[in-house]
């Protein structure tokens, strides 16, 4: 495979007392579809601003195409991002807004112009590339962010929920993107809250909390960390700290999290799901409906970090 | 440079296809300036006509002679005549409605021929300062004239009298002869007195027309109003900083080859350009609509240049220490209109009480409007630009510091 493209060792930053990023590695190669997941409050965001060099007082180092990424200003000519918000100017059109934002990198304007009206055809916006943004629906503002992201052809790209509050459709337009972007060789840092999401795309997958790295490897072998179990959610009108207290004496069932409302369980074997139920019936503790699924990415992520992604 | 460049030029784009909010704020100066303009300056340096009632009592010849000197061309620019009876007259003047109401006598004309004294009544409207002692004086002016050529020319007067009262076919020519002879030599020797006169004004103007600033009152509050409000237009543009960097834009920008001096020498650099731009568009349009002699345009194009600068870089530095653009917004305007209460937009610097004066040295308006209040008169302000240079340096310095630190953490 090579040497990777990005090379993150050690990176600790601090704001005050809190730490965002404790001793954090992890290293990316060329054309990996890498999805990033964490909680908030994991230390996603601190570690993008690194990455932008926008955040400098941390200790570690970050090594890009082999050099170090902050020695060389041009280095940043081969990255790119699409941030979380709509980062473009929305009294501009969808044109204008790729010709500015391509021109603070080191494109020819003729190179640029060429490179706006494929993109522009790409997320499908090519008949709407002179209408104000303002007047664009969520969709199709999230594809313009996008093509802003790609508009220099960046050799990695990091994506900070690019889908968020967007209907199904424009989903799939983007993610069908990032999916050929990919394929073309671009690596991609991919953050979502979306699971499922990163289960489509994601060639690698790691996952984070509290400034550190929990686990790092494919689906398959994340899906190894929960072992051969089948995953039980249980549901019902109960608190936390009543049905945690009855959980304890079982001993079949390995529990994943514990929120009000509702518990996750892994079990070797749901023969035993019946003695379960029992227990709760006996103690009076209401439950309302019960799910047995194979294991899979949510469980991973219950399991390491004890909370779902959304908390 | 080239980066910086480009956002100054995508900043312009933008602007000119949102341009509502900046030209409110440039309209409004001008509004305001014209406004305060039309109340307090006299649309021409003409005095306004000045309404006299008049009751003639006499109807006889010194009273029409009297009306008829109203009505000559020059007086007539002047005077608004009015015939009233006395009643109407006393209402009319009581209520307001005239300067000054004139009663002539009655037997007026009788008692002139037999040069026995009489008086004019001269009712002045109280409620007016000047207009009823204009025509007081004129009154006055006119009784002297009278008794003058009544006393010149008594002997003929009583004369003509006396051939008034006696039947025509009794009337001598030989008897009038040596009145008219009399009457005829008097005025000659009047007319080489008066035609022409023994003593005559010589005019005489040396050096070429100079407007005097201050003479046209637009000119006087355009300065103090643009300034207000080229205040809030830089503001907003300086509030970019603060927009982009919540926003995302910002960390976009960062993940460019762009550095963070540049971004904010960008910001600075471009709300200062654009300030300029704006403020040129002031200057033209006091030309245009109030014609306004600015002076040296070369001097009020630097000095522009140096204020816009003070402002941008004032603005970038306070964007340094407000954590969103609701709170730029919150205390930024209250900024600018203290500027301006103390700095003499609202209110000239010294009708403010005394103790407030020094303050006003800490406002970059007071700078300003004494700036442009020289080079109106055609002198570079060389300590006020010398002020705002100074200070406007000093400002950038602190600014382009702390808004590199509030972007790199």
């Amino acid at each position: 495979m090579g040497k990777p493209i990005l090379d993150i060792k050690k990176i600790t930053k601090s704001y005050g007392e809190i730490t965002a990023l404790n001793n954090f590695s992890f290293s990316l190669k060329k054309g990996e579809v890498l999805g990033l997941l964490g909680p908030n409050g994991a230390g996603k965001t601190t570690l993008i601003s690194i990455l932008s060099g926008t955040v400098k007082d941390f200790s570690g180092t970050v090594t890009f195409k082999e050099k170090n990424l902050f020695s060389d200003r041009k280095l940043k000519n081969h990255m790119g991002i699409v941030p979380q918000d709509m980062a473009f100017y929305e009294d501009l059109n969808a044109f204008d807004n790729l010709m500015f934002w391509g021109g603070l990198y080191d494109i020819s304007r003729a190179e640029l112009k060429k490179r706006a009206l494929e993109l522009l055809d790409l997320v499908e916006l090519s008949a709407r590339a002179k209408e104000p943004i303002k007047n664009f629906s969520g969709g199709m503002k999230r594809r313009l962010n996008v093509a802003i992201g790609l508009i220099h052809k960046p050799e990695l790209l990091l994506l900070d929920e690019p889908t968020v509050g967007i209907d199904v459709q424009a989903k799939v337009s983007i993610l069908d993107i990032i999916k050929n972007v990919g394929v073309k060789g671009t690596s991609v840092i991919f953050t979502t809250h979306q699971l499922a999401e990163v289960e489509e795309i994601c060639s690698r997958i790691v996952i984070m909390d509290k400034g550190t790295l929990l686990a790092d490897g494919t689906l398959d072998q994340l899906i190894k960390i929960v072992g051969e179990k089948e995953i039980v959610d249980v549901e019902g009108d109960f608190s936390a700290a009543d049905i945690s207290e009855i959980l304890k004496k079982i001993d079949f069932a390995e529990i994943l999290s514990v929120n009000d409302n509702l518990v996750n369980l892994a079990f070797d074997n749901t023969d035993k799901i019946p003695s379960m139920m029992e227990l709760l019936f006996k103690n009076n503790i209401p439950v309302s409906d019960l799910k047995i699924k194979s294991p899979n990415l949510e469980a991973v992520f219950l399991k390491l970090t004890g909370r779902s992604l959304r908390d | 440079m080239r980066r910086i460049l480009l956002i100054f030029k995508n900043d312009v784009k933008r602007r000119l296809k949102s341009p509502y909010a900046v030209l409110v704020l440039l309209l409004i100066p001008i509004a305001m300036t014209g406004i305060i303009g039309a109340i307090f300056s006299p649309s021409e340096n003409k005095l306004p006509k000045i309404n006299v009632l008049v009751v003639d009592k006499d109807k006889n010849i010194a009273s029409k002679f009297l009306l008829g000197a109203f009505d000559s061309p020059q007086l007539k620019e002047m005077f608004q005549v009015s015939i009233v009876d006395e009643t109407e007259g006393k209402r009319l003047i009581s209520k307001g409605n005239a300067s000054a109401l004139i009663v002539i006598p009655e037997k007026f004309s009788d008692r002139l021929i037999k040069a026995e004294k009489s008086e004019f009544l001269l009712i002045k409207n109280p409620s007016q300062q000047f207009l009823p002692n204009i025509v007081e004086e004129f009154m006055t002016t006119f009784s002297v004239i009278i008794s003058g050529i009544v006393q010149v020319f008594e002997p003929e007067i009583k004369a003509v009298d006396r051939l008034l009262n006696i039947p025509l076919e009794q009337v001598s020519i030989a008897a009038m002869t040596p009145f008219l002879e009399q009457s005829k030599s008097k005025i000659v020797t009047l007319k080489n007195y008066l035609s022409p006169l023994l003593i005559q004004l010589k005019e005489e103007v040396t050096g070429k027309k100079k407007e005097e600033p201050g003479l046209n009152i637009f000119s006087v509050v355009l300065p103090g109003m643009s300034i207000m409000f080229l205040l809030f237009i830089i503001e907003i543009f300086l509030r970019d900083i603060l927009a982009e960097r919540e926003d995302g834009k910002l960390q976009r920008m960062m993940f460019a080859p762009l550095r963070a001096m540049e971004f904010v020498f960008a910001r600075i650099i471009s709300g200062w350009m654009m300030g300029i731009c704006v403020y040129l568009v002031t200057i033209l349009l006091g030309i245009l609509l109030f014609d306004i002699s600015w002076g040296n345009y070369l001097y009020l194009f630097l000095f522009t240049a140096v204020t816009c600068f003070w402002i941008a870089s004032f603005f970038a530095l306070l964007n340094s220490f407000f954590r969103n653009r609701n709170q730029a917004g919150a205390f930024s305007a209250p900024i600018i209109l203290v500027f301006s209460a103390f700095g003499g937009s609202i209110l000239p610097v010294n009708q403010l009480p005394e103790a407030f004066h020094w303050i006003s040295l800490i406002t970059l308006n007071q700078w300003f409007i004494r700036g442009v209040d020289q080079i109106r008169s055609g002198i570079f302000p060389s300590i006020s630009f010398g002020v705002l240079l100074l200070s406007g340096m000093l400002l950038f310095l602190f600014a382009s510091q702390f808004l590199k630190k509030r972007i790199t953490v």
